[in-house]
């Protein structure tokens, strides 16, 4: 089978995308860059803590922090070899993350393309665990788990997701806590492994000077063909509701911080989700960016400053707005951001101003198409929410008025809105 | 890519990039001072107040509203410090004209609303607005204050000023809480108005456009007038004296330990090379023998990093530890640096490190902010060289080599911010 091209002409992209034999899908993204970059990633996220596959007769429930330890693990092979090293003697720059739905292996390189994508299939599907090698990496979570302890920014957003969920995963740390990981073990380790790192839920996105036969070559040379595992992921009683209105905490800061979120209902079909980021990013500029009525009169008054910043996030199970900034009256910026958000119900935008802002959001997302690392990493994320990056311009020029105006009186409730600060320890 | 260097007047230079690579135009104006106590505040509130208006767009509003309309152009103003040398950057960054939607000539229209910006600040009594600058005093306080927040770049940020406390390097750029409380509207114009007339100006863009048409476009909106700028010069130290040891007291979880070095070496040394290899292998990558032993042998942190300030030449090898392992860490780092000081490098670890330094510099050609960094840093220590020009040079570096540059690095300082 040969490769299927997409291409958007406007913006002068385009990739080339098959299912490899083995059942991994692979897409390639041609860029006339000194850096290639490719990413391999699973859909396997810290919220994908209870799950069953179909040797499992119930439902399973990992420790918090799987996913990410289990990141970290890949790295060690039998011989205690680290894949850094592999990489090392050809180049590559690698690293590794994990969210909240999603793991991804990723190296960038100018140099040795085919012998370092070689090491990231390699590694990424030949697991290793050993109780001692388990052990040395909880010293080494533990840590890290220890530094966002001391980030406040860091806290400051897991506190609103807890405030935010009641029953949902999200709430909780992606890296768990030191209690949770010390109950891994290498058996939870190859159990989750061996459910989520199948080529069937996993993909490969790679960006820079390659050609698709090149990749598919390695792929060829490096993989097994993977029967289909059938994953079934405990399905989440989340309520619409929040859990609380208002979350505090006392950190080493000098001023409060605060995140403001609004949960929202997360869209049905990959068509509306990829309408709902557009929408929202329209809709979230016009009402809070820097251009806006609302951030300049707050900014005038001294209520907020230039650290006040509102996004909108989404995965197939949640979807929902944070705004953050830093300011000594938080209380009195929630307040504000829901007086606003009722008001404009009533009085919405003018179409100028709305064509306006349409055009800066559109612009704007151009300017991602100037790193590799960024289209590639982005474009995973588009491919596991089954949309695609190339049509996310076209979503935002779709964007008409009266569907930013729905939007805002749907899922702008400011009876689901929380507030969490981190005041200064006394 | 091309790299075209030209002086547009005396004391006010172009460094341009063009290259076809970038859906993008990205061009910094950088104004150079001497870092000093006494400016540094003034010039890092100048950046703020600055933005807050021009005469034609008189509002923050309105002039965010123009910049939408510029496919949301990006225009920012900074400070930054290299060495002892203070950077007020004001920065464009626009999409190319080929993907507005009709082909319109945008990258003049941001290059007029730039000098705008930098030329024509909204006054009022022929000073700055005083609502505005009083207003951004505060911001300012308020963002010196909440440096403590990240506590990683705090704990660096920390080592530096115990390190050099007696030294320009020392000053904090983004301003000093007591100096910024006392400043006027009155004594921020006159401030601005020198910064203007007297720095030297460099100019740097990345992007598709000619060098020449780039040129055309200063000479049009940047009326900067010819100048005879103050040399550029950073006292370099490459001893220390008795070690100095300092905490910092904060209720955090863990220990953030910072080790303060003098590097023997400079970006201004021809072989600044062989101490960019050193670095490498010492703990620039994850194949480093920081990276390998501290953190992946020993388990002790999740990060353990030099921090390199190559115009200066020191260093701060920065890392987050128990505060119970802090004494054995820092032996463990200084172990790793012995360690190559008595020439224990494999033929593995030097292939490694080599081809991890080629790849960083080949790397930094594929994004403009970090070729305007680069050549920033070049323009400032007195050189020119490319990123392409630094990875051919890496291979000619030896073992020898490595091992000489890594005796003259001295220990000057530790430092600990712990409960």
């Amino acid at each position: 089978m040969c490769f299927l091209v997409k291409e958007n002409k406007e913006i002068n992209e385009k990739y080339y995308y098959k299912v490899h034999k083995t059942g991994l899908p692979i897409y390639v993204f041609p860029k006339n860059h000194s850096t290639s970059f490719a990413v391999f990633g699973t859909r396997f996220g810290s919220v994908d803590s209870t799950f069953k596959t179909a040797d499992d007769k119930d439902f399973v429930t990992v420790p918090d922090g799987v996913a990410h330890f289990l990141e970290h693990k890949l790295f060690e092979d039998e011989n205690g070899n680290d894949a850094f090293t592999r990489y090392a003697q050809y180049g590559g720059d690698a690293n590794a993350f994990t969210s909240f739905v999603r793991t991804a292996y990723l190296f960038s390189c100018t140099n040795n393309f085919n012998e370092n994508l070689e090491v990231l299939l390699d590694f990424v599907t030949h697991p290793y665990f050993t109780e001692q090698t388990v052990k040395k990496e909880q010293g080494i979570i533990g840590e890290e788990i220890r530094m966002y302890e001391d980030n406040p920014n860091w806290r400051v957003f897991f506190n609103m997701l807890a405030a935010m969920y009641v029953n949902h995963p999200i709430r909780r740390d992606i890296a768990g806590t030191i209690e949770s990981i010390s109950q891994i073990t290498p058996e939870i380790l190859y159990k989750c492994y061996n459910a989520f790192y199948n080529l069937h839920n996993m993909a490969l996105c790679v960006c820079g000077d390659v050609t698709p036969e090149q990749v598919e070559a390695v792929c060829d040379k490096v993989l097994k063909p993977a029967p289909e595992v059938s994953i079934a992921r405990m399905t989440v009683d989340e309520p619409e509701h929040i859990h609380q209105e208002r979350v505090t905490l006392n950190l080493e800061v000098a001023q409060p911080l605060f995140c403001i979120g609004i949960k929202q209902t997360p869209a049905k079909t990959p068509e509306e989700r990829l309408k709902k980021s557009a929408v929202n990013n329209i809709l979230l500029q016009l009402m809070f960016g820097k251009s806006s009525d609302f951030y300049n009169r707050h900014y005038e008054s001294g209520l907020i400053n230039s650290k006040f910043s509102a996004s909108f996030e989404q995965e197939r199970q949640y979807a929902f707005v944070d705004i953050a900034g830093s300011c000594e009256n938080p209380d009195g910026v929630k307040e504000a951001v829901c007086e606003e958000i009722t008001k404009r119900k009533e009085q919405f935008f003018t179409r100028e101003e709305f064509e306006r802002t349409k055009r800066a959001v559109y612009a704007n997302f151009l300017f991602n198409f100037d790193s590799t690392e960024r289209i590639a990493t982005d474009f995973l994320t588009y491919i596991f929410a089954d949309t695609d990056m190339l049509d996310f311009p076209a979503a935002i020029s779709n964007v008409t008025y009266e569907d930013a105006m729905e939007e805002l009186s749907a899922s702008y409730d400011t009876g689901k809105c929380v507030l969490s600060i981190i005041f200064p320890k006394k | 890519m091309t790299f075209e260097r030209s002086q547009i007047k005396e004391g006010v230079s172009l460094s341009a990039v063009k290259t076809n690579k970038f859906k993008t135009n990205l061009l910094t104006v950088n104004l150079l001072v001497p870092l000093r106590k006494e400016t540094a505040s003034l010039n890092s509130l100048l950046t703020d107040v600055i933005k807050r208006g021009t005469v034609h767009y008189p509002t923050m509003q309105s002039l965010n509203k123009k910049q939408d309309e510029l496919y949301s152009l990006g225009l920012a103003s900074y400070v930054q410090k290299r060495g002892e040398v203070q950077a007020v950057v004001f920065e464009l960054s626009a999409i190319d004209d080929n993907y507005t939607f009709d082909k319109t000539n945008l990258l003049e229209q941001s290059m007029q609303l730039l000098g705008e910006m930098i030329f024509n600040p909204i006054t009022e009594n022929g000073v700055f607005v005083a609502d505005y600058v009083a207003q951004e005093k505060k911001n300012l306080i308020d963002s010196i204050k909440a440096q403590i927040n990240n506590k990683t770049t705090y704990a660096i940020t920390r080592c530096h000023e115990v390190m050099c406390a007696d030294e320009p390097f020392s000053v904090n750029v983004a301003g000093d809480i007591d100096i910024v409380e006392k400043i006027t509207p009155e004594q921020l114009y006159a401030q601005y108005k020198t910064l203007l007339n007297t720095a030297a100006v460099e100019v740097l863009y990345v992007g598709s456009m000619e060098p020449s048409y780039i040129a055309e476009l200063i000479s049009k909106y940047l009326p900067f007038d010819a100048r005879k700028p103050a040399p550029m010069e950073t006292v370099v130290r490459t001893t220390a004296g008795e070690v100095k040891y300092h905490i910092d007291k904060m209720q955090i979880n863990q220990c953030k330990l910072s080790i303060g070095l003098r590097t023997g070496t400079t970006l201004k040394d021809k072989d600044y090379i062989k101490f960019a290899l050193f670095n490498e292998l010492f703990g620039g990558s994850p194949s480093s023998k920081l990276f390998m032993n501290v953190r992946e042998k020993k388990s002790l942190c999740y990060y353990c990093q030099p921090i390199v300030e190559a115009v200066k030449g020191v260093m701060v090898i920065a890392s987050g530890v128990d505060i119970k392992n802090k004494d054995t860490t820092f032996e463990a780092i200084m172990e790793q640096l012995k360690d190559i000081q008595n020439g224990n490098i494999s033929d593995a670890e030097l292939r490694d490190a080599r081809k991890s330094l080629e790849n960083f510099y080949r790397e930094i050609t594929d994004s403009p902010a970090s070729i305007c960094s680069w050549y920033l840093a070049r323009i400032i220590a007195g050189r020119a060289d490319s990123p392409e020009e630094a990875a051919k040079l890496v291979n000619a570096v030896t073992k020898q080599d490595i091992i000489d540059i890594s005796k003259k690095l001295v220990l000057d300082t530790v430092y600990s911010l712990e409960a």
